[in-house]
């Protein structure tokens, strides 16, 4: 697979469940809507850097540890 | 340092009620611009001249409800920055792109009218980009946020 070919994959609804968040709790604490981390989780949207990272911090995990390429 | 949203229910509601408006915005105004055309064109036009008037009238009442609407958002930062979030931004972007083409394609079919001789008043030639122009982008990111 060429490298332009690749997409971006994520652990997010995992990483959530195993912190017993909702789609609601984590969307507050990141200051985005429950729509976009649903979005994100079923991979219909990739998030900018930006909020990538402060997922990830929410979460308590580094970034590539939920998004990867595939 | 992270601060919860003082109210979910809020955020969605903003932001089921401003996909709500945008659309009837966008379909009221395309039906005033389309009765006004028209009218222009056929006679007797006393129906259509009457429901450009009622749908302009309609159309000035949602343009207030969505300047109501986004002054109410922007009373409460935690609610406006889900409401306003790069998701949203994402939808927006995408609706320009829509209208943008969309206006493209018309202005080049009224082009490609006239070229070929077929009589188009400067009215309809530049009318309809337009009114797709504002049309299409309102009902695409309506439809976006709705989905």
């Amino acid at each position: 697979m060429s490298a332009h070919e690749r997409g971006l994959a994520n652990g997010l609804k995992e990483e959530r469940a195993r912190r017993a968040l909702t789609q609601d709790a984590l969307a507050a604490l990141v200051g985005v809507s429950r729509k976009t981390i649903n979005t994100i989780e079923t991979g219909r949207f990739v998030p900018s850097t930006l909020l990538a990272l402060r997922l990830a911090e929410a979460l308590g995990r580094r970034v590539e540890e939920i998004f990867w390429l595939t | 340092m992270m601060e919860i949203a003082p109210n979910l229910t809020t955020e969605t509601r903003m932001r089921r009620a401003r996909s709500n408006v945008l659309f009837v915005y966008a379909v009221l105004f395309a039906i005033w611009q389309a009765a006004d055309l028209l009218g222009g064109i056929f006679s007797p036009a006393h129906f259509l001249r009457s429901l450009a008037a009622v749908a302009g009238l309609l159309w000035s009442a949602s343009l207030v409800r969505i300047l109501w609407l986004q002054r109410t958002i922007a009373k409460d930062k935690a609610v406006e920055s889900a409401v306003q979030d790069e998701l949203v931004q994402h939808h927006r972007s995408r609706s320009f792109v829509w209208g943008y083409w969309t206006m493209l394609a018309t202005l080049g079919l009224a082009l490609l009218a006239i070229g070929s001789g077929v009589h188009l008043s400067l009215d309809i030639a530049v009318r309809i980009p337009l009114v797709l122009g504002v049309t299409v982008p309102l009902l695409v990111f309506a439809i976006q946020e709705r989905e």
